[in-house]
């Protein structure tokens, strides 16, 4: 009868931990995915900068690509184009992101990097 | 407190925090999709299900009020953790002895484990996923809301959004440990039972989209069936509608049988369900 009560109570915090009440750093790592055009250490020099992503589906899955590139430092907004798959972001050009560190984003997102437009 | 306000109080609590919602999945479907990394989404149905000539004995007539809360946990990016916490209210006309009673309470948790193992994007909207699923009914209710066992799930899911069509389908097969030989619904019994659902999904609106899309209009048509050890299946059609905004999700569907073959239970009559994904 305990553990009845205490099973669902302590899933719950569990997963209330796990999740921080909000959105915590997405883990490096997992490999690159689609032509990586564009996809180099250097930093972003320009805003916004544009990519092609493919997969996106439906709008609430363009929000998880928008949550994880928000989370990348320098990453200052982000804006989806479900038509083209175009998803422009724009960065603090005192503090950018690398070109990498977007293309590990949309990799960790699930969905697949076609191209970094570059100048 | 009562221990029945608590554990609603605690179903309640998964709630306080959410993120992003799983996406092009269905009223009764699983979908292939999953949550990013770090990200955690929230789901809540609200269910009304009624079981009606019992061909045993027994003669029941089922009313349930069931609400579920589904929160899904992105690990990597092709993993997730999701974890379904059942609230019902269960009421039991029983003809045979002319009696009536009523439980609610928390149901069997599942917790499940979905594991993306392959997918190919093929444009900005269209893709294919193949999942892996793996998992557990815990035996947090109590009969009948639960069949008092430890059940390991397992299964598969496809999906593929080609546009405005969308499919989902999926098998799990859960092995029932337990002994109960009394049940009212479906895989609660001691017998193994096999869940085989599909999903067609039709974007009414945008029939395009574009740098202005806000959201989308779906209807959906689901095809649920069951299938037990003991012999008993059920196949049930699901009309529904959806809307899916940038960051919540409001669903409605109905179930109706079109096929069911049940000798040891109460078979369902039909089950009207409204539903909210919500991004806090």
């Amino acid at each position: 009868m305990r553990f009845q009560i205490l099973a669902p109570i302590a899933v719950s915090v569990a997963l209330l931990f796990l999740s921080g009440c909000g959105s915590t750093k997405a883990s490096s790592g997992g490999s690159m995915s689609g032509a990586s055009a564009g996809v180099t250490d250097s930093a972003v020099t320009e805003s916004p900068v544009t990519m092609v992503v493919h997969g996106m589906s439906c709008p609430l899955c363009a929000n998880n690509i928008d949550l994880l590139l928000r989370r990348v430092p320098g990453v200052t907004d982000v804006t989806i184009n479900l038509a083209d798959g175009a998803v422009k972001v724009h960065v603090d050009q005192a503090n950018p992101p690398t070109y990498a560190a977007l293309a590990r984003a949309v990799d960790q997102s699930g969905f697949t990097l076609v191209k970094i437009d570059t100048p | 407190m009562r221990p029945r306000r608590f554990s609603l109080l605690a179903a309640l609590a998964a709630l306080s925090c959410a993120a992003t919602a799983a996406a092009q999945q269905s009223f009764h479907n699983i979908s292939a999709a999953q949550p990013s990394p770090g990200v955690t989404q929230v789901r809540q149905t609200y269910q009304f299900i009624r079981l009606e000539d019992d061909p045993t004995d027994l003669d029941r007539v089922v009313n349930d009020f069931q609400v579920n809360t589904t929160i899904a946990h992105g690990l990597t990016h092709d993993l997730s953790l999701i974890l379904t916490v059942p609230l019902v209210h269960h009421r039991v006309e029983e003809r045979l002895s002319d009696t009536e009673s009523t439980n609610f309470h928390i149901g069997d948790l599942n917790l499940m484990a979905k594991w993306r193992v392959w997918k190919h994007d093929t444009g900005p909207i269209d893709t294919m996923r193949f999942s892996i699923l793996a998992g557990l009914d815990i035996p947090t209710g109590k009969h009948p809301l639960g069949n008092e066992s430890w059940d390991p799930v397992i299964g598969v899911v496809f999906t593929s959004i080609q546009g405005r069509h969308g499919v989902n389908a999926a098998l799990r097969w859960k092995f029932n440990t337990g002994e109960r030989e009394s049940f009212v619904r479906a895989g609660d019994s001691k017998d193994d039972i096999l869940y085989a659902d599909f999903a067609y999904l039709y974007r009414i609106d945008p029939p395009e989209y574009t740098a202005d899309t806000k959201g989308a209009w779906y209807l959906m048509a689901e095809l649920n069936g069951t299938y037990e050890t003991n012999g008993d299946h059920e196949w049930m059609i699901g009309p529904g509608i959806m809307y899916e905004a940038r960051n919540w999700v409001f669903e409605v569907s109905v179930q109706l049988p079109v096929l069911e073959k049940v000798d040891h239970r109460p078979p369902v009559a039909y089950t009207v369900g409204m539903g909210f994904r919500i991004l806090f």
